[in-house]
């Protein structure tokens, strides 16, 4: 199984949707809305998250409890 | 001072020095920093597997005119020193045309000479009755980068085999600094890439970790496309040029193709989620950046991603967790009523997955 370079990437996706059987290092993992309980305590944060932020991250914003985002052109309302 | 005591002296200062072996192999073998030379020179305990110490004993005497190279013993690598040209390693004068006398060494863990016929020895237990000369003489440097590669493989399997918090795994994967997961996925990487640029390209089985190769490159390291085009692109041409039945391989095993899937990846316009409407805003309830837990499995994430509706438009590529699978595939609920957005209706009814309100983390 593989994905010819020819074909729609979107079968490229799909192949790649893949299924874990931990939690890793990846870096999107899908949640459902139903699952999410917001956490307001900063220290409550595992240092990985930290190490890991940067890729869609400028900063965490220690104050309100949130990483600030650096995909505004991904989402540009949040 | 003739070689033989020279290479003694050398070897017993570095380990009164402390600068090669290793404290407590049964517990520490394995540790990831033991497979790099700068880490095992630069740490204050210096601990370093056999094959390091051994490099780190030649690289030494190398700068105090002695010839040496690294011996790929089997599952121990020692070092092994040259007689001068003309000369015994005892100073003597030999006859020309003699073979270059050679001694043996074991910088990590013997401050004595290892005499051939031990070496021997040893190759008949682990049942090498013949042909052993091969791991007496000196060993190309790329097999001794291959076998480092290796020693990472092998720290990497056995982390991979650890349960999530075990202890054990804390020395196995730590290293000077950042984070010891990211720092083995990137060792391990680094591995398979030593072993491509290593290997005889003559060899049959160079591609036996392309597509592994590949598939770890492709998923997590794209941004390396350059280097992969520079360095490997090469490699991989001749490879299928020299091939008996020249034929071109498919997908993951196909250098260029991934490439090219890439490219094309690149080239895609950028999907931009909007706020547009009342009903996104009454269904995606929270946003990029917000920190959380998750209610069932209690891991913290961040926000990263998200779709108001299903999960056909969440960023990708993603993932899920085995056990979100299978509560998807049991159309397991998880939801208690009130948490379903702008579905409105029976607060009781289950949204099916493609109602759902669905985020990527990290």
């Amino acid at each position: 199984m593989f994905p010819p370079a020819t074909v729609e990437p979107a079968f490229f996706f799909f192949f790649f949707n893949a299924r874990l059987s931990r939690r890793s290092t990846v870096d999107r993992l899908r949640v459902a809305q139903e699952n999410i309980e917001l956490v307001p305590d900063p220290d409550l944060i595992p240092e990985t998250l930290f190490f890991m932020a940067g890729k869609f991250f400028k900063r965490f914003d220690r104050a309100n409890c949130k990483f600030v985002s650096n995909i505004r052109e991904f989402y540009p309302d949040d | 001072m003739p070689i033989r005591q020279k290479a003694l002296s050398l070897v017993r200062w570095l380990r009164a020095k402390n600068l090669t072996g290793m404290e407590d192999p049964e517990l520490n073998y394995r540790n990831i920093r033991n497979c790099f030379i700068g880490h095992a020179l630069s740490d204050p305990q210096h601990p370093s597997l056999p094959i390091i110490s051994s490099a780190i004993f030649c690289a030494v005497a190398d700068r105090l005119d002695m010839k040496t190279s690294c011996c790929a013993f089997p599952s121990h690598v020692h070092a092994s020193v040259f007689a001068p040209p003309g000369q015994s390693l005892d100073g003597t004068t030999s006859e020309p045309g003699v073979e270059m006398e050679a001694m043996y060494l074991d910088p990590y863990g013997s401050d004595e000479e290892i005499t051939v016929e031990d070496l021997r020895l040893r190759l008949v237990e682990f049942g090498w009755a013949s042909g052993s000369d091969v791991f007496l003489s000196a060993s190309p440097v790329p097999v001794i980068v291959q076998r480092t590669a290796q020693n990472i493989k092998t720290t990497y399997a056995r982390a991979q085999e650890l349960r999530d918090g075990d202890q054990s795994g804390v020395e196995l994967k730590r290293l000077r600094t950042g984070h010891p997961e990211m720092n083995l996925e990137a060792a391990f990487y680094g591995s398979m890439w030593a072993q491509l640029l290593t290997k005889q390209i003559s060899n049959i089985h160079w591609n036996v970790n392309l597509n592994s190769f590949l598939n770890r490159f492709a998923l997590t390291w794209s941004e390396d496309a350059w280097i992969v085009e520079k360095y490997l692109v090469p490699l991989y041409d001749t490879f299928i040029e020299s091939r008996p039945q020249p034929r071109n391989l498919v997908g993951w095993e196909n250098v260029r193709e991934i490439l090219a899937m890439l490219r094309n990846l690149d080239h895609r316009q950028p999907t931009i989620s909007r706020r547009y409407t009342q009903d996104i805003h009454n269904k995606v309830h929270h946003k990029i950046g917000d920190v959380f837990r998750h209610k069932r499995y209690g891991y913290v994430g961040v926000i990263n991603g998200w779709a108001a509706t299903g999960t056909t438009a969440l960023p990708t590529p993603h993932y899920m967790t085995a056990d979100e699978t299978e509560e998807e595939e049991e159309g397991d609920g998880v939801n208690n009523g009130n948490d379903n957005g702008g579905e409105g209706g029976n607060p009781l009814e289950l949204p099916s997955i493609r109602s759902r309100t669905y985020y990527t983390c990290l």
